[in-house]
């Protein structure tokens, strides 16, 4: 039952953290809840669900990647200025132009940034869980 | 700016190749290094690399890099040098690895450390702050130790320790010169420092820290002893770092910041009279010296003692000299070490006395390295004759004394790098040692082919007059008037030369005789002179070290009571060092459900120390958690006390899931462990201390907050959350950082937990 629950939910909070990052400029919200709360959703998973059923729909096994890819597009918005010679962590569109908006989204190198922070706190999460959790169930393999 | 980010791209490339084919990790790692000396030589004739941002703004530093006429062509001649050597390393290293019983992959790290090392040299003669040349010196330092240290025998760690000991903790020096000079004059810009006026309310002491701090890079007297001792790294580290790069890391060092010197007379004259001290006593322990590599060390403390007494006596010729010395000794030295690698490779020998009449079976060594004798000793058609003539034109402007020091400096020269010479090569083969079998030639060509620059430069110095004037130039800040030519006429500095070469091939020769007296001075001095007294010191640090070690990390739990007992006293200096005690605010009546919880969460803390189930420490862990959520709720942030809430439901569980993988009775036997107690009742004290420190700074609230302005920039950052504005846009830097440490110690724990369970 509880399994049933738990894969019900999880879409729910994927969501969530979705809608929680794409309004962090506007509403209350940022990358790192957004993460967070997508981590919950996985957390719920390892908890409640067989570890093999967890690990496939929390994408366990390209958590890895997804910490990597997180980190590096952080990182990219931050640096890649610098290429350019402005100073890091410049934003576009810049202070007083006007950004274009995709629903609740907009369109900002920062709300990318967000983004990587999102991405990053999910995939250590996973991969914290995904490594613990055999452990306490006592499932190895 | 493209150019720079291509340097660490065709570095990182090397490296991917090398993991790929560890036998293929020396030759990519000559071709990054011949891409590097593309890139910087289209640069310099295009269009000169200029970069210049803020950067440490509290002590006024500028993120700085110009290829400018002083770095571009040394930055273009160390990097040039990398190619030889790298090609070098990549027969040399193989055949190095196979004799250390060491698998072949090692030799990728070597030759991703080599070029770091390079491209920290790149970065010191582009920048243009005193910080960044701070920086690049210390990752040279870094790299120069963990090089030195390669083959990991007992020797090699002895050496690298004394090596990082001598140059990174001089270092500090020059950074203690460089913050006193940020605090008197708000910037540490060369630019900024260039300006009328601008240098003068710099102290004294601290133009003597920073040159003290750079001296011991060019290893000059008394803080030479490492470079010596560093002969144990493998060859092709020997022929590049320590005798043409790092060495002179020190001298560029000094040429950048030679004009901050021009009001300090006596500093310039004591540089000038340890640079005679380095080059005399240096050569007399060269002639002594048994070891080829020994030879070549002292050889190179002499040498960069040639260098020094350029640059503090200063003048056109002077200042011409300093610059271009590094150049023409360094290919010159390099080719030398190669040499003495290749002899000791094919013939197992290393020591003069041992060798002999090699000549015959290695005849193109014998003549390279013949070429190479001959440029360090400035013999004509040379580049190395240039290099002594501008330090007699200079000497003889100085004096007699000095000029008599210059000129028997070098026929001292001649003398020990003849004596090293037909040592190895001339005379006959020593009875009862093996027939030699000629080396390999990927060891000789690279040899050859830096023996082939240093004549074709002493030949064609055109193009060196023209890129070391200009460097001149910047150090002067005005044009120089000196040539790199041959004299028309019999010159007086000519016929200092022929003397000074005459009595050295003479005391070469006799060298063979008296190097043993000369070797025994050597070791007795080395016994008695400031490399016993580091020793003596780095032994007594060492017990030092131990003790503390037992004080302080002995295990866990003593590493964070030291770490928290530290922060508390610490705190507690900076709260009683403010002469205006601070006000503080009343606790209002609103406040005392916040104030309740925090007490209950704080009473909570010290509790869950005596727990001595899993379950009980978990509950109370997550009870204190959760109390600091409900103080968010309280405290009208909603959206944070939410976060926690969820923070803390999945710390909660990862407390159980590492837990579960425990004793059941490994709190029980925490407790019993020494120093439990005093644990707690330190975290309590500590815990204490940021209540104090909180209340003092949080409990008045100022009247125009600095939060008021991130509230208003918020909105021109295209943001409502001023929260989400100010961790990705205002402090995105730091948030990115803190996101790499995150993932860093999640790879590590990860992997640790992996190693475990394998």
């Amino acid at each position: 039952m509880s399994a049933v629950v738990a894969r019900a939910v999880f879409p729910l909070l994927l969501a969530a953290a979705l809608a929680l990052w794409a309004r962090g400029y506007a509403e209350i919200g940022d990358g790192f809840s957004a993460g967070a709360i997508a981590g919950t959703g996985a957390v719920l998973m390892f908890v409640a669900c067989d570890h093999g059923m967890a690990r496939r729909r929390t994408g366990a096994g390209a958590a890895p990647a997804l910490l990597a890819l997180g980190l590096l597009l952080a990182l990219l918005v931050v640096l890649a200025p610098v290429a350019f010679g402005l100073p890091p962590v410049t934003h576009f569109p810049r202070p007083g132009s006007e950004a274009h908006r995709f629903g609740a989204l907009e369109l900002h190198t920062a709300a990318l940034f967000d983004l990587g922070i999102a991405v990053t706190v999910y995939g250590a999460t996973v991969v914290a869980f995904d490594q613990l959790f055999p452990a306490l169930k006592g499932d190895e393999q | 700016m493209l150019t720079i980010l291509s340097f660490p791209a065709a570095a990182l490339l090397a490296l991917a190749v090398g993991q790929a084919r560890p036998a293929l990790a020396g030759w990519a790692a000559t071709l990054a290094a011949v891409w590097m000396v593309g890139a910087l030589g289209a640069s310099w004739a295009l269009d000169p690399l200029s970069l210049d941002m803020p950067w440490f703004a509290s002590l006024g530093s500028r993120f700085a890099l110009e290829l400018d006429a002083l770095g571009a062509p040394l930055a273009v001649y160390t990097a040039g040098l990398a190619v030889p050597v790298l090609a070098y390393g990549a027969a040399y290293m193989p055949a190095h690895l196979h004799e250390k019983g060491r698998p072949p992959r090692d030799g990728v790290a070597f030759f991703a450390m080599m070029l770091v090392f390079m491209l920290a040299m790149v970065l010191l003669m582009l920048a243009q702050d005193l910080l960044l040349i701070f920086l690049a010196l210390e990752l040279t330092a870094l790299m120069s130790f963990l090089l030195i240290r390669f083959d990991e025998d007992e020797e090699s760690l002895a050496a690298a320790r004394t090596a990082l000991t001598v140059t990174a903790g001089t270092s500090l020096l020059f950074l203690l010169g460089l913050l006193m000079i940020a605090q008197r004059t708000g910037t540490t810009s060369l630019a900024a420092l260039r300006q009328p006026g601008a240098a003068e309310a710099i102290p004294d002491i601290a133009l003597v820290c920073m040159v003290a701090g750079v001296l011991a890079k060019s290893a000059q007297m008394p803080l030479h002893f490492w470079l010596p001792r560093a002969m144990t790294a493998p060859t092709p580290v020997s022929a590049y770092l320590h005798s043409a790069a790092m060495v002179s890391a020190g001298l560029f060092v000094l040429l950048r910041i030679r004009f901050l010197l021009e009001g300090t007379s006596w500093l310039l004259d004591g540089m000038l009279w340890l640079g005679f001290a380095s080059l005399t006593l240096a050569g007399l322990f060269a002639l002594g010296s048994d070891r080829f590599k020994r030879v070549l060390a002292y050889s190179t403390i002499a040498q960069y003692g040639y260098g020094l007494v350029m640059l503090a006596a200063g003048g056109r010729h002077g200042l011409l000299g300093a610059s271009f010395f590094i150049m023409a000794h360094g290919l010159a030295k390099c080719a030398l070490f190669m040499t003495a690698g290749a002899v000791t490779q094919a013939t197992g020998e290393e020591r003069i006395s041992n060798s002999g009449g090699l000549g015959r079976s290695m005849p193109l060594l014998a003549l390279a390295s013949l070429v190479a004798v001959l440029g360090v000793a400035g013999l004509p058609l040379t580049i190395g004759f240039f290099k002594d003539e501008l330090l007699l034109k200079t000497m003889l402007d100085r004096g007699p004394v000095a000029t008599g020091l210059a000129t028997a400096a070098i026929a001292m020269t001649l003398a020990y790098l003849g004596r090293l010479w037909l040592g190895i090569f001339a005379g006959r083969s020593r009875p009862g040692t093996q027939p030699p079998t000629a080396p390999r030639i990927g060891l000789v060509l690279p040899v050859v082919g830096l023996s082939a620059a240093v004549a074709l430069f002493g030949i064609w110095s055109a193009p060196l007059e023209q890129a070391f004037r200009a460097a001149a130039t910047v150090v002067a800040g005005e044009p120089v008037e000196a040539h790199i030519a041959y004299p028309d006429t019999l010159s007086l500095e000519l016929k200092l030369s022929l003397a000074a070469w005459a009595a050295g091939l003479a005391l070469a020769i006799g060298g063979l005789r008296f190097g043993p007296i000369l070797g025994r001075a050597a070791a007795a001095a080395g016994r008695a002179g400031p490399g016993a007294a580091a020793d003596l010191l780095a032994e007594a640090g060492r017990r030092l070290s131990h003790l503390l070690h037992e004080l302080e990390v002995r295990d866990a739990r003593n590493r964070l009571s030291v770490t928290l007992a530290a922060a508390a006293v610490f705190v507690l200096m900076g709260i009683f060092a403010d002469r205006d005690w601070p006000r503080t605010g009343a606790l209002r009546f609103d406040d005392i459900p916040v104030a309740a919880t925090l007490l209950v969460a704080a009473l909570a803390a010290p509790i869950a120390t005596a727990a001595t189930s899993h379950t009980a420490f978990v509950m109370l862990m997550s009870f204190v958690g959760m109390s600091l959520a409900l103080v968010f709720a309280l405290a009208h942030a909603p959206d944070v006390a939410l976060l926690l809430v969820v923070v803390q439901t999945m710390l909660t569980l990862l407390f159980i899931a590492v837990l579960s993988r425990m004793p059941h009775d490994v709190l029980m036997a925490a407790r019993r462990k020494r120093g439990a107690r005093r644990s707690v009742v330190v975290g309590v004290a500590a815990g204490i201390v940021a209540t104090v420190a909180a209340w003092l700074a949080l409990s008045v609230i100022p009247t125009d907050p600095p939060t008021a302005e991130f509230v208003r920039l918020a909105e021109t950052a295209h943001g409502k959350d001023v929260v989400t504005v100010i961790l990705a846009d205002f402090r995105g830097l730091g948030t990115a950082g803190e996101m790499t440490v995150l993932v860093v110690a999640i790879i590590g724990a990860t992997a640790i937990w992996a190693g475990r369970r394998a």
